[in-house]
């Protein structure tokens, strides 16, 4: 647990730079699409345009990859390995350290919309809708940081690592522009909770999600149970 | 011959990149004794002591540590204290911090221990400096730290004297005779002809992968 909270708290940094840029790159979406997207809009569908799958596929998606870098780098040194005795014990510390990792991230990248909603000046506000799409949005990332391992334990070059991840992120948005439809969608947008938040339809918009999140958490075991360990220092780089 | 107190390795081979790491080798080591490897870079010493440690999976063969079979019995030894090349320390953390944080993740020591093993390889343990800022030398001290605090039964040193002073090689040197007098099985992989020859009294050499020698010190 120390251990986990240490390279969490070792986030803190880059969490400070992230939240900045989230907040400008917000701002630079509010101004691109137009402030007159948004008036009159009510809160849920002002929420819903400051998450599009496109800000996550091309900026959120980027900017985690390159925590999770850190993340690896981090957790998976050999030293820190061989502490846990057993490859299942390493793999139950590296899920507590991506739900803790992804919850973190979640609530950094919300903060700038719910801030970007009272600044636009939305009238009433749905906390509780927030708190479920934060904890949906960290079932993603944490979907991300397990595809993201599974790949990188395997010793894959950086390219197929960070493509398998960016796939994911885009996969939603390329899904939603096939003419006809038709394309299954089980990432990004599976986070857009009902407006009513009624427990059936939040049930069957978060299963896939939670299905991938579940294949990946399998993959993941299945890389640390057969991977080769060999990361001391700062040895592989970005 | 296998026993609750040796480390076998038996017909081990490994491929990685196209490349035959490991080729069929065969050796036991045995409990209060320093054994060397010796052989140029790339020659497979570092991983052989990987695969002792449980950090790789032989494609052929099988390392039994102390009774069990590494990726069978048990994935990595209990007992194991080891250093691997440059550290995966954090810099932010001061050395002591760095090793609280290490130790926390098997809780088998104390903090009294803890601080106990910095002292012994030479090193303040109320030096607020971070990691980050340590000189080469320090942070191959506080390496050797790490590797001892818990008084494992098998130590996997590899190039445990690269970037000290003649001071600091003596002094690690000293401690690792006290850990073999400890009863510990200690393994150093080094292409320093010096301190293989001060401290082994069994020594191998390594070269593209396959290991020779017959152990005797000569």
């Amino acid at each position: 647990m120390k251990l986990i909270a240490h390279i969490i708290k070792g986030s803190a940094g880059p969490a400070v730079f992230l939240f900045v840029f989230v907040s400008i790159a917000r701002f630079v979406e509010w101004c691109a699409l137009g402030p007159e997207m948004f008036y009159g809009a009510n809160f849920y569908e002002a929420y819903s345009l400051f998450n599009t799958t496109s800000f996550t596929a091309f900026v959120l998606c980027p900017i985690y990859l390159v925590l999770l870098q850190k993340l690896y780098l981090s957790a998976f040194d050999c030293l820190i390995v061989v502490r846990h005795g057993t490859r299942l014990r390493l793999m139950c510390s590296a899920c507590g350290l991506i739900l803790s990792f992804s919850l973190l991230f979640s609530v950094e990248v919300d903060i700038p919309s719910v801030l970007g909603l009272a600044l636009i000046g939305v009238p009433s506000f749905d906390m509780l809708y927030v708190f479920l799409s934060v904890i949906a949005h960290a079932v993603f990332f944490s979907a991300c940081a397990l595809v993201f391992l599974s790949v990188k334990l395997l010793n894959t070059p950086q390219f197929f690592t960070y493509l398998a991840v960016l796939l994911l992120g885009v996969w939603d948005f390329m899904a939603a522009g096939v003419p006809g439809g038709g394309v299954p969608c089980f990432a990004w947008s599976r986070t857009y909770l009902p407006f009513s938040l009624d427990p059936l339809g939040v049930v069957i918009q978060l299963v896939p999600l939670f299905v991938l999140t579940a294949c990946a958490a399998v993959s993941l075991l299945f890389s640390i149970q057969s991977a080769d360990f060999v990361l001391t220092g700062s040895s592989d780089i970005i | 011959m296998v026993s609750s107190d040796t480390v076998y390795v038996k017909n081990v081979s490994k491929e990685m990149s196209k490349r035959l790491v490991l080729d069929d080798v065969t050796v036991t080591f045995g409990p209060g004794k320093i054994y060397g490897l010796s052989g140029p870079n790339g020659s497979g010493k570092t991983m052989l002591l990987r695969a002792i440690a449980g950090l790789i999976h032989p494609d052929r063969g099988e390392v039994i540590v102390f009774g069990d079979r590494i990726g069978r019995d048990i994935s990595f030894p209990s007992k194991m204290g080891l250093t691997l090349g440059a550290m995966g320390l954090f810099a932010d953390k001061t050395g002591l911090d760095n090793l609280r944080l290490l130790a926390s993740v098997r809780g088998l020591i104390t903090d009294v221990e803890i601080r106990d093993s910095m002292v012994r390889v030479g090193l303040d343990p109320d030096d607020r400096r971070l990691y980050g800022s340590y000189s080469l030398g320090m942070k191959q001290r506080l390496c050797i730290a790490q590797a001892i605090m818990e008084r494992p039964k098998l130590i996997l040193l590899d190039e445990p004297t690269n970037a000290l002073d003649f001071d600091g090689k003596n002094l690690v040197r000293r401690l690792v005779r006290r850990e073999r007098d400890r009863g510990a099985t200690i393994i150093v992989a080094s292409h320093d002809k010096e301190d293989l020859d001060y401290l082994c009294e069994a020594k191998y050499f390594m070269y593209d992968g396959r290991l020779s020698g017959d152990g005797r010190d000569d």
